[in-house]
């Protein structure tokens, strides 16, 4: 604890002269590559680095794929500690499971383990037994690589103290039986499932395998998954069978989340009606309840729920704190504002395709006892300027979603513009002009995170001037300006020159963005120091008009060197483009378009992963008469449910272009 | 200055003694958040003044305030402000703040100085975190090169 020398007189003290235990304690409030970065300035920090990573607890590599060259001196065979592992397995395969599955592990995080067998499983529960959370990813999807439900058995027999489970892969692949059987043997600790993707028969059968045997209903059902308060799950059908089910043997379910993505419009017995809304919360608990029908595929909605099931359901549920609803085109005014009036507590909604959701379900909701933290209104275009000043009212508001809400523009703005808490604030599609945006500036502005104005055609670099000039450091780190065509270099550098700590920033398909923007991004200096660069993760530049070779030799090492995603189109300039990607190993380069970013592994309730320009026309296919009732009730009509055209087919499947 | 709480017990004050000659009077209850001179008292030597020989005055004016602000009372809001503007100096500055913290051993003082180096260092390079905290590259060319392309993914 004694001081070094020199260290009141002259004040050009290093760091390296610090105490070895003093740098290690800076090194433990590091992640992995900025430890790697100190300990490269000298040889002190390095002996620091290679200590501490040998007692490291939390082992977290976020944005890159590594090799097992590159973890192999990161991760010490023997670290005792090591509680927590998080890491993208794109470029590992079973060798490296010896390596990565350490028995003192609790959490564990493998995305992209594509060229992993089964084994992974199994081996899980043999040396990890003391997990609580585990999240896998795309498990043994690539070509050769086969996985089995005897894997899936020893990963749930072995892990006797798992409390949630997140798998991110098609489990249609087990057999059904041998499926459904091994969940008896899963931990009794379990209080958090997440399967995607999952059939809703396998489904029913996991909680009920009587079902399956063609019992009769006097055998008690079996309780598989007895303590399980979270549920959720893709599926191929939302049915009433698999929500009754779900509802009545899953006594502690607090959370239910169930999304669809039909590949055509649903048969009677497998989709869900008034009957299978009104099966939910059977026990009382539910907090959280999330229904979306996603029309990724095709335009499917949940035709055979209106407003009469929407009311049942609401009767049940007045302890409900987040509802979403998704797809439910049926549902008018009456069935949203039941919701609202009787769920005292709520403070999530979201609505997607509320087709017919007016103002005038936010009419009184200053009168209701909500008070509402995160609002998404997705396309619902008969929503006015008059519904968003009344939702302002909540002064809680800290997540508001308005994407593809046509009709909404710049006096919703003006309504926002005070909220206090405000920190994610999504406008794609709306009808806004810088005018709009300008009322942001002042309030708001200064705490946003989270900024989407994509698709808002009508602004132009003037907003950009509005919100950022004067503004020295906000605390905004995503911007999305994508396909804005009046949007040109001069907005991107103000931008640059406003010294943000952006992250990300996509300006997808603007045709004035050219290569002065990549450069002034590039020369971006956040403080006076040597620090050249930005703090950008995420660049979106795809089928930018102006972009040409000469940006790629700005996003070269040392620029953007933090830069782990970026956007570009592939085809025109494919050699400089490949060259990029080689010489930048570890930054995820995509060239056709798809959006980037990887918050949909995160996050199921995060709804915005699709984004296509075409809804507009499934509106009017839906509300033009497409949507009637004919084919309803009439189960017995076996013939394919061809509902749509090969046109709307192709419309409906979504395209970037 | 002391502080003015009411009873007697608590009005016990120290006096704290700078290298370059300083006193500083400090409510003996803040001073122990420093185990050091924690120890000290408990030990009974030194009731007149004690001595804090690595620290100068102007580093030990901070640390008291430190002190005083952690001492007990105030609100959250208040804490937190005048730590953030302790922790606005320049970076020599706050390696002395450190470095009197883990002489003092105030835990708390060590983790917000760490911290704020910590947050300045996130996402930088090794170039910029030897200019900044004036560290001599004491790797030799061979080193320096196996090393930068070793971890060249990581900045």
């Amino acid at each position: 604890m004694a001081a070094p020398p020199g260290s009141a007189r002259t004040g050009i003290l290093g760091l390296d002269h610090l105490p070895a235990a003093l740098i290690a304690t800076i090194m433990t409030k590091l992640d992995i590559p900025s430890i790697l970065s100190l300990a490269s300035t000298c040889t002190a920090c390095r002996t620091c680095a290679a200590e501490i990573l040998s007692f490291l607890p939390n082992f977290h590599l976020p944005d890159i794929a590594p090799s097992m060259d590159l973890l192999r001196p990161l991760l010490p065979q023997c670290n005792p500690y090591l509680r927590s592992l998080k890491v993208d397995c794109t470029r590992l395969d079973d060798s490296s499971l010896d390596f990565l599955l350490h028995p003192s592990l609790q959490e564990l995080c493998l995305r992209n383990c594509a060229d992993f067998s089964g084994r992974l499983l199994a081996e899980l529960g043999r040396s990890c037994k003391d997990l609580r959370f585990l999240y896998l990813s795309s498990v043994a999807e690539k070509r050769g690589r086969s996985v089995d439900v005897l894997h899936l058995e020893e990963m749930l027999s072995g892990c006797t103290q798992l409390e949630t489970l997140i798998l991110m892969f098609d489990v249609s692949i087990f057999l059904r039986h041998s499926f459904a059987r091994v969940w008896a043997l899963a931990s009794s600790k379990l209080i958090s499932l997440e399967i995607e993707y999952i059939s809703s028969v396998m489904m029913t059968e996991l909680l009920n395998p009587a079902v399956g045997l063609h019992q009769s209903s006097n055998h008690p059902w079996p309780s598989v998954l007895p303590n399980l308060q979270k549920l959720c799950l893709s599926v191929d059908y939302i049915t009433d069978t698999m929500v009754s089910t779900i509802s009545k043997s899953l006594v502690s379910l607090t959370h239910l989340d169930l999304r669809d993505i039909p590949i055509m419009e649903p048969r009677m017995a497998f989709d869900l009606t008034n009957n299978g809304l009104q099966q939910i919360n059977a026990h009382g608990r539910l907090k959280h309840l999330c229904l979306v029908r996603s029309q990724e595929i095709a335009p499917t909605f949940f035709k055979r729920v209106n407003d009469l099931g929407v009311l049942l359901m609401a009767d049940k549920c007045s302890a409900m704190e987040s509802i979403c609803l998704g797809g439910f085109c049926q549902v008018t005014d009456t069935g949203y504002k039941t919701l609202l009036h009787s769920c005292s507590k709520l403070y999530i909604l979201r609505v997607f395709h509320g087709t017919h959701l007016t103002d005038l379900v936010f009419h009184d909701i200053a009168a209701t006892s909500c008070s509402m933290t995160h609002v998404s209104l997705r396309w619902c275009n008969l929503l006015t300027n008059l519904a968003v000043t009344r939702l302002a009212s909540n002064a809680d508001l800290s997540t508001l979603d308005l994407r593809d809400c046509r009709n909404l523009g710049d006096e919703a703005l003006r309504a926002i513009s005070m909220l206090p808490k405000l920190k994610t604030l999504l406008l794609d599609g709306c009808d806004l002009t810088d005018a709009g945006l300008s009322y942001l500036s002042k309030g708001v502005m200064n705490r946003l995170v989270s900024l989407s104005v994509r698709g808002c055609k009508r602004l132009t670099d003037r907003c950009i001037s509005s919100l950022f000039d004067g503004n020295s450091n906000p605390e905004l780190r995503e911007l999305d300006l994508s396909n804005l065509p009046n949007l040109s270099d001069a907005a991107v550098l103000l931008l640059a020159r406003s010294r943000i700590l952006i992250s990300e920033l996509r300006m997808r398909q603007c045709p004035l963005i050219g290569d002065t923007s990549v450069m002034a991004l590039a020369s971006m200096q956040v403080d006076e120091k040597m620090w050249c660069g930005s703090s950008l993760r995420l660049l979106d530049i795809y089928n930018c008009g102006g972009i040409t070779q000469l940006a790629f030799r700005w996003l070269k090492k040392p620029y953007f060197p933090r830069l782990r995603w970026l956007g570009v189109t592939g085809s025109m300039n494919r050699d400089v483009v490949d060259a990029l990607a080689r010489s930048r190993p570890y930054m995820h380069v995509t060239t056709q378009g798809e959006e980037l970013g990887t918050e949909q592994w995160d996050n199921m309730e995060d709804a915005h992963l699709q984004d296509y320009d075409d809804v507009d026309e499934f509106e009017e296919w839906l509300l033009g008469g497409g949507g009637g009732e004919d084919d309803d009730d009439d189960d017995d009509n076996e013939d394919e449910e061809e509902d749509m055209s090969d046109a709307e087919m192709e419309d409906a499947v979504g395209h970037e272009s | 200055m002391a502080e003015t709480p009411a009873s007697a017990a608590a009005l016990k004050t120290v006096t704290l003694v700078s290298s370059d000659g300083e006193r500083f009077e400090i409510a003996e209850s803040s001073a122990k958040q420093s185990i050091t001179i924690g120890n000290i008292i408990d030990d009974g030597c030194c009731d007149a003044s004690i001595p804090v020989p690595n620290v100068t005055g102007k580093v030990l004016t901070k640390v008291i305030e430190y002190l005083k602000n952690h001492g007990g009372g105030g609100g959250d809001a208040e804490k937190k402000e005048k730590d953030d503007e302790l922790v606005s100096a320049p970076v020599p500055v706050l390696l002395d703040y450190i470095l009197a913290a883990n002489y003092l051993d105030i835990k708390g003082l060590v983790d917000l100085v760490a911290q704020e180096i910590a947050d300045s260092m996130k996402d930088k390079s090794p170039e910029w975190v030897r200019s900044e905290f004036n560290i001599e590259n004491d790797y030799t060319p061979e080193e320096e090169e196996a090393v930068k392309s070793h971890f060249a993914w990581a900045f």
